[in-house]
């Protein structure tokens, strides 16, 4: 599988943003009952941060590393 | 109102279209024409994760606590982030080990231990129960609601006598349907890729079925979202939802769901199920990554909407808002809808049961009824593959009905969510073993074991007793005042914590023991050499090689014959042979029926057991058949030292490149020898080409004169051929010292060495060199010893080293004013010689290069060297080869001393 160690750190690091992110007492700033847009700001929050963690995962996977020949490492990743 | 017929109708309907996808499936993969090897696929198969209780439970769990239902899907997304690194080794050692359920692996990480995978068993199937059970109520649920709308929105069930509970029948049908996917086959394998797609188009039905309803109440019942949440802002219960304070047990609570569904999405048996056993590329996983968190955002997107329109919509009236997402468009006759929502919903559920009861019934007959099996009855004659699906079928009936009698007696009293979250947090159990398990040798089976067993009875004390209490089976007072109004006891404030909600008390006890006693028991207990084994196995995975083909293991006796039909038996006739085949076709060779069977090949039949009837179990099976010690030492040890091997190789690797460094260098400074010879080499060509001539010109010249001048006078002519003479003998002497370094170089050189006074030899050198001391009037001082010198040594070599440096040292004097020194001194076992010189001395830089061949003092005057600069080297070879020693002393202007040593010959007397 075609993974670079730097992609893993990379996720890791979003990971521990995740668990910041989404957790007391970040979240306690979003929590009272204002709407913003339209949308009370709590549920604005996670759901906004939630596409952009998919968004910054995405990022992560599909770029491609200039530094590897990536095609040779997916030659190797398939016929595992 | 639709007819209770017609939605039952397009009910089959509609699981006879998803069996008809997964017969496909089959058919396709039977083909090699996979049609889920993609990592789309992949991705919506993990979906399955989202069952009826996403579907109806959390809409009704945000109309209770707002964002209180969204950890569970944020929890996953996190983890999500892991699934390169952490989930890659799971599904790689799955794969290796040919894996089938969540106890396999963990049986087989602890040394194949048939009494672990059975605890494990025990745990999945009592844990899961109320899960299977939730599916069962919504999907009752739903269709009573859809059939007597309105009467039936306000309860959950009515209290049918059994025969006509719905319930019931539902959980019939599931088993059928489940029977039909998962156990087809006569071949028990563990990949089921019908099923994968079916549950992929589950996965599609149910997100566009939410999605619908979702557009339908926020755009259609409401102009958007924002209209929806202004409506909101008007009602004091309704605003209170907006913050986390709406969820009881605030941030703790939250905290807990997400770590509760991020080991629920890779540690509920139906989702390692999918995401290991099912998995058919690892490189999936890197789409899936972050594909299924973007499937768990869009089918949550519009759990809050549906959520506060139901609550505005009905408020005041009593109906269950598990059951908004069919209330609301049946409230506004929107029939077709709720009808297709109804689908969406019998999706998730039914895609969860197959699933779940598939994992459970193979772990059911693998890890529970076959070791009991195998140890039972005598197996020798039995077409076990049958029996295996008759097993694995009346498991899937068997929990199907424990979920049912749950959801019938316990399930009423609670909500989806409430539920469903007992289960995630008995599969958290599992995380422990598993992730502590791949990462850390030094867990053992005895370790892991109590801490399973701990964690699990906390969690049946924390959790599933206090739900028994709640529907009236144990006295309410066990609750409020613990067992025997032992205050210390009571469940939900265990040893008096009483600071966290149920489910958070729940968690922190039952986790503190698992690992606890995993951690501290297995530093405190001792691994046999198997269990180290699966350790190292396991833990380093990724260093092996993919096939693992050569670990000596299995070192018993039977024959291939004997292997084969175990295999048959328990995997079917057809199947057996394909894959013996295929082994032949990969190794290239040859199976001999009644050839005794090799390590390897038992290992690959263990492989294919393993397959059928999970690892421990192939264990018992195949050592039936195989006599002996069915381990050897050897092996077991071949692969613990394997990475010791590797940092052993990697020293050795950085010694070579040293000492090819060392090579190179030396290799350098060999190369750089060779030029300077090389150099030196045509210099004295050229010097020897030039010395030669110069002879050669005189003697054509001199002749020339004589022969073209007859009458010459005789005192000239005589003079002439004097000197035609002196030049001629230069020229033989100069080629026969080239001669002689050939020879000496050359070593055939073979002189006959005889015993001789050393003084007899320097007055013949001094005789033969005292015409040039005559010529150029230089003065000689001679101081020999009066006695006998003598020595064993080739008297015409040792005259030509005395001749050699006497006419040196005349070479460099001064006309008139030189003088030369010979001096021989006799030591314990040597005789030294000296000769001196007062001439120009011998620069320091070059008394280390005298002694070289072809090397030649250049004159500071002349500029030009003076002989073929092959004396000196001649006589050192001379010295050398009489086991005798040769230097020179010198310093600028103060003339240069020459000595030489030669062992002293004493006669013996006879």
């Amino acid at each position: 599988m075609s993974v670079t160690k730097r992609q893993r750190e990379r996720l890791a690091g979003l990971l521990l943003l995740g668990l910041i992110a989404i957790n007391y007492p970040l979240m306690a700033l979003f929590s009272k009952t204002v709407l913003w847009f339209g949308i009370p700001a709590l549920y604005l929050y996670l759901f906004v941060f939630w596409a952009v963690f998919i968004g910054l995962a995405a990022a992560i996977m599909e770029k491609r590393e200039p530094s590897e020949s990536n095609s040779k490492h997916k030659g190797t990743g398939d016929s595992v | 109102m639709l007819h209770e017929w017609f939605i039952l109708i397009i009910a089959f309907a509609y699981l006879s279209l998803l069996f008809a996808i997964a017969y496909y499936g089959d058919k396709r993969a039977d083909a090699g024409r996979s049609i889920i090897s993609n990592p789309y696929i992949y991705t919506l198969s993990i979906a399955v994760y989202c069952t009826a209780w996403t579907f109806y439970g959390s809409v009704g769990r945000a109309a209770q606590t707002g964002v209180g239902f969204l950890p569970i899907y944020l929890g996953p997304t996190l983890i999500a982030a892991l699934w390169c690194s952490m989930l890659r080794k799971i599904v790689r050692i799955t794969k290796v080990h040919r894996i089938t359920t969540i106890a396999d692996f963990i049986a087989s990480r602890y040394g194949k231990s048939s009494l672990m995978g059975g605890l494990v068993t025990i745990i999945a199937v009592v844990g899961i129960m109320p899960y299977i059970s939730l599916q069962l109520n919504a999907v009752s649920t739903s269709f009573n609601v859809l059939h007597l709308y309105p009467e039936s929105a306000s309860s959950t069930l009515s209290d049918a006598p059994l025969w006509k509970d719905t319930g019931l029948y539902v959980a019939m049908i599931m088993a059928i349907f489940s029977i039909l996917f998962g156990t087809r086959h006569i071949d028990a394998t563990e990949r089921h890729e019908g099923l994968v797609a079916a549950i992929a188009f589950e996965s599609v039905v149910k997100l566009l079925a939410f999605t619908s309803v979702g557009i339908f109440v926020t755009f259609i019942l409401f102009s958007g979202p924002g209209e929806l949440f202004k409506s909101a802002m008007q009602h004091v219960e309704l605003k209170k939802l907006f913050s986390i304070e709406a969820m009881s047990g605030g941030y703790t609570s939250w905290l807990t769901l997400t770590f509760l569904s991020m080991s629920a999405i890779m540690f509920l048996p139906r989702q390692f199920h999918i995401l290991a056993v099912e998995n058919v590329n690892e490189a999936h996983l890197k789409k899936a990554l972050w594909l299924f968190p973007l499937y768990l955002l869009a089918i949550n997107i519009f759990v809050l909407p549906i959520s506060f329109s139901g609550l505005l919509h009905f408020h005041g009236s009593p109906v269950n808002p598990d059951t908004f997402v069919l209330t609301l468009p049946l409230a506004h006759n929107q029939e077709l809808l709720a009808l297709f929502v109804f689908l969406g919903g019998l999706s998730a559920a039914t895609g969860m049961v197959i699933v779940a009861t598939i994992a459970l019934s193979t772990m059911i007959c693998n890890d529970l009824v076959m070791p009991v099996l195998l140890r039972v009855r005598t197996l020798q004659s039995e077409d076990l593959s049958r029996v295996l699906i008759a097993i694995r079928r009346g498991s899937i009936i068997g929990v199907l009905l424990l979920g049912y009698l749950f959801f019938h007696f316990i399930g009423e009293s609670y909500a989806l969510v409430t539920i469903g979250l007992m289960s995630f947090a008995a599969a958290a159990q599992f995380a422990p073993p598993i992730l502590i398990g791949i990462y850390w040798k030094g867990a053992s089976k005895i370790g892991a074991m109590t801490g399973l067993l701990g964690g699990f009875l906390m969690w049946i004390y924390t959790l599933l007793l206090p739900s028994f209490a709640k529907s009236g089976w144990i006295s309410a007072s066990f609750l409020s005042e613990g067992p025997f109004r032992i205050k210390l006891l009571a469940p939900y404030a265990l040893f008096g914590l009483d600071m966290f909600d149920p489910l958070t008390h729940s968690v922190f006890w039952s986790m503190l023991f698992n690992i606890g006693l995993l951690i501290s028991v297995s530093l405190f207990s001792r691994q046999n050499a198997f269990e180290q084994l699966q350790a190292t196995l396991f833990v380093d995975v990724f260093r092996q090689n993919i096939d693992a083909g050569e670990t000596r293991l299995w070192s018993g006796t039977s024959t291939v014959a004997e292997i084969k039909d175990l295999v048959a038996r328990l995997v079917g006739h057809i199947r057996a042979e394909r894959s013996f085949t295929e082994y032949e076709r990969k190794r290239g060779i040859t199976l001999d029926i009644n050839a005794q069977a090799d390590a390897n090949l038992v290992d690959f039949a263990e492989r294919e057991l393993s397959g059928a009837i999970g690892s421990a179990s192939a264990r018992v099976m195949v050592s039936s058949v195989v006599q002996g010690e069915a381990l050897s030492m050897e092996g077991v040890m071949k692969i613990l030292d394997e990475a010791s091997h590797v940092i052993e190789y990697s020293h050795k690797l950085e010694q070579k490149s040293r000492e090819l460094e060392d090579a190179s260098k030396e290799l350098q400074e060999a190369n750089e020898r060779l030029k300077e010879l090389d150099r030196m080499k045509d210099e004295f060509v050229s010097i020897v080409s030039h010395e030669l001539r110069t002879p050669l010109t005189a003697i054509r010249a001199l002749t020339e004169i004589l022969h073209n001048n007859p009458e010459l006078d005789r005192v000239k002519r005589q003079q002439f051929l004097g000197n035609v003479v002196k030049e001629s003998e230069r020229l033989s002497r100069l080629i026969n010292q080239v001669l002689d370094v050939a020879k000496i170089e050359a070593g055939t050189a073979e002189w006959a060495l005889e015993q001789v006074d050393l003084r007899e030899l320097i007055e013949e050198g001094l005789v033969t060199t005292d015409h040039l001391f005559i010529e150029k009037s230089v003065t000689l001082k001679k101081e020999l010893p009066t006695e006998p010198v003598p020595v064993m040594v080739n008297r015409d070599r040792l005259v030509q080293v005395v001749i050699n440096l006497l006419s040196n040292a005349v070479k460099f004097c001064e006309k008139g004013s030189g003088l030369v020194n010979i001096k021989m001194q006799t030591e314990d076992s040597t005789a030294r010689v000296e000769v001196t010189d007062n001439g120009p001395g011998i620069p320091a830089l070059e008394q280390e290069k005298i002694f070289d061949k072809f090397h030649q003092i250049k004159d500071r005057t002349k500029g030009k060297p003076m002989g073929s600069g092959l004396g000196l080297s001649i006589c050192q070879h001379i010295i050398k080869y009489h086991g005798g020693k040769i230097w020179v002393k010198s310093s600028m202007d103060m003339g240069a001393k020459f000595i030489f040593t030669l062992p002293r010959h004493e006669t013996k007397p006879d």
